[in-house]
């Protein structure tokens, strides 16, 4: 398997016209998330995901393949995790802290000012 | 005379159907419902209803892709692709083939963006915030009845409406970015 095929990419989702930050993470730095999104869709699953509107919307997740058992594309906003969004999606409260992980992820990128102009929450991750 | 007033009425509707056939239904599913489609095509791809599947920005399609974003400069390049300026109260007329739709900004100073709506055949506005759903309504919930009063969020200026007219040159373009 290439290093390409096991490289996570995560997109910030914040803007609208223009393309989105993104940045990628190896199979050894996505490990933290791996075990937040394990423990969230271990838990409970809701109906709906919340819309948003201009502004912050969350992060999309993605990966070439089921890398370290993770969806190959989900989302989440709002404390809810969305795997495979469309038709087929399902949705889960994100009781892992998949959320306030990327968060703090965008932050040490230094993407806190575009955060905080998005109206993302300010919570720092309680452990890397 | 009833027969005359029926047929001036059927005439009138036909009329009518014959300019709205130009103006896009609001129909989300096809922007939302297929990944791919849902997360390569942004407000501008949608507002123009033009699918490209790379995340259109205005005047890259004609080679005069905005510098800045400001009004100015992101309306010239959407000009630039085809779209024509009206006034706030004006309309696009029914010759060309063509539907209303709005630019705003979000000015900064630390971070800008453009946003666009569009107007649909149910006489509401939708849009489609990046790589995210298209919908109608603004971040407060509401149905967006006119671009000018919904709550935009951070894009706080509003720029100004344009007509997306099919029976004229339309080239709208973008450089394809990573997710797609």
């Amino acid at each position: 398997m290439d290093v390409q095929e096991t490289m996570i990419s995560i997109s910030l989702l914040i803007f609208s016209g223009q393309p989105d930050p993104e940045w990628t993470l190896d199979e050894q730095a996505a490990v933290p998330l791996a075990e937040r999104v394990k423990k969230t869709l271990s838990g409970e699953q809701v109906r709906t995901e919340p819309v948003g509107g201009l502004g912050y919307r969350g992060f999309a997740v993605r990966t070439q393949r089921n890398v370290l058992d993770l969806p190959t594309e989900f989302t989440v906003y709002q404390d809810v995790l969305t795997v495979e969004p469309g038709p087929k999606a399902t949705h889960w409260r994100d009781t892992g802290g998949v959320e306030d992980w990327l968060l703090g992820q965008a932050r040490e990128r230094g993407f806190g000012d575009l955060l905080d102009w998005g109206g993302a929450r300010k919570r720092p991750i309680a452990e890397t | 005379m009833s027969w005359l007033s029926d047929f001036i009425r059927r005439i009138i509707e036909a009329v009518v159907q014959w300019i709205s056939r130009c103006i896009p239904q609001y129909e989300p599913a096809i922007w939302n419902n297929d990944t791919y489609v849902r997360r390569c095509n942004n407000c501008y791809n949608y507002a123009c209803n033009i699918r490209t599947d790379t995340f259109a920005q205005p005047g890259f399609g004609s080679g005069n892709q905005y510098q800045q974003i400001n009004c100015g400069d992101v309306g010239a390049g959407a000009v630039a692709d085809g779209l024509a300026a009206i006034p706030d109260d004006g309309n696009c007329g029914c010759r060309d083939c063509c539907h209303k739709v709005a630019l705003v900004i979000a000015p900064g100073p630390y971070v800008t963006d453009f946003h666009w709506y569009r107007l649909d055949r149910d006489g509401k506005w939708s849009h489609k915030p990046g790589q995210t759903a298209a919908r109608n309504t603004d971040n407060s919930g509401n149905l967006i009845t006119d671009p000018r009063t919904a709550d935009r969020g951070p894009y706080t200026v509003f720029c100004g409406f344009y007509c997306v007219c099919k029976e004229r040159r339309l080239t709208i373009g973008g450089s394809k970015p990573s997710w797609c």
